[in-house]
């Protein structure tokens, strides 16, 4: 996943546990790899505008460069996230 | 109205009639403050420390992300910048959480008490190191403990630390924080936040409503939150 090329992103709905809140999630693969879940969340959840928040994130798009998850306003926002953060690899915007 | 200050030391120690003239006496400015402004920046260099007399306030740091972390929660009888004293330039900031009432104290009044009241002076080291006990735990919830636990924990504290200083209702509590204030407490998303707080709430541990919190349910909570109040130090000992 450290390639420069742009990686291909794809979306596929799936149902996610969230204890009570939206269920309506999306697996984000880049180059048919696992790099992130994404789920709706109302504006009353995410405590802002509404969008798609990132609920897990693997490799550069986890734990390793990011503290804490974001919602973004759209599934277009999550594509070009995701992209950025593979193609700076781990350590992000260090390089 | 007593005190905050003396009410919150002698809860951990006896105070002399002298020592509580000497507090009580110390010449001080008044500054009101509105809801969320900032009261001192990091990089200042303040010749007062500020004594929480009325409301919340929060010590904070940004990183370059523009993300806060905010590392304290003060109420009333909270010196808010009383390491200024001796550490002089601000290595993090101060803001007001909801109006707030200060008393201005100058540093040098305080070194007279230093100079002066060695029972005092230890008393106002003793309120530096409950500040650093409290940022122990809120360190050790912030890494080992479930998001709901952590939450927990800080209700249970806040609860204790309000008590002592006559601010509780029964059960209840005034905390008027938002959302996102809360997230940059907890250290944790406004999402997993708004979480849970539905799970405490649907176990009938707290109601929030507005800026009030009231537990329904100390001994779930304070289980749930593996709460030991040992680092608030709440009992009299001779220091």
């Amino acid at each position: 996943m450290r390639a420069t090329a742009v990686p291909k992103i794809e979306f596929l709905p799936m149902e996610v546990l969230t204890d009570g809140g939206s269920e309506e999630g999306r697996l984000v693969l880049a180059d048919g790899c696992l790099a992130a879940v994404v789920v709706s969340v109302s504006s009353e959840e995410a405590g802002q505008a509404s969008g798609w928040f990132l609920e897990a994130g693997f490799g550069s798009c986890g734990i390793l460069t990011t503290a804490v998850g974001p919602v973004f306003p759209s599934l277009a926002d999550v594509e070009a996230w995701v992209s950025g953060k593979l193609g700076f690899g781990v350590l992000g915007g260090m390089r | 109205m007593r005190n905050p200050l003396v009410l919150k030391l002698e809860q951990r120690d006896r105070l002399s009639d002298e020592e509580k003239a000497v507090l009580e006496g110390l010449p001080a400015t008044l500054q009101t403050v509105d809801g969320r402004e900032d009261i001192v920046r990091e990089g200042d260099r303040p010749e007062v420390s500020r004594l929480l007399l009325e409301g919340f306030a929060v010590r904070y740091k940004l990183v370059s992300t523009g993300e806060r972390q905010i590392t304290a929660i003060h109420v009333r009888g909270d010196f808010v910048d009383l390491q200024s004293l001796l550490l002089r330039k601000m290595d993090h900031s101060v803001a007001s959480l909801s109006p707030c009432k200060l008393a201005l104290i100058p540093h040098q009044a305080l070194q007279e008490v230093t100079e002066r009241f060695p029972h005092l002076t230890r008393m106002l080291w003793l309120n530096t190191l409950i500040d650093g006990a409290i940022h122990r735990e809120w360190l050790v919830a912030m890494g080992r403990r479930s998001a709901v636990g952590h939450t927990a924990h800080i209700l249970c504290e806040l609860y204790l630390r309000l008590k002592v200083v006559d601010a509780t209702d029964g059960n209840a509590f005034q905390l008027p924080i938002t959302q996102q204030e809360l997230s940059d407490t907890l250290g944790l998303s406004a999402v997993h936040v708004n979480r849970v707080l539905q799970e405490l709430r649907n176990d009938g541990l707290i109601t929030w409503r507005g800026s009030t919190v009231t537990i329904e349910d100390w001994s779930g909570l304070s289980s749930l939150a593996d709460f030991d109040p040992t680092y608030l130090n709440l009992q009299q000992d001779p220091r």
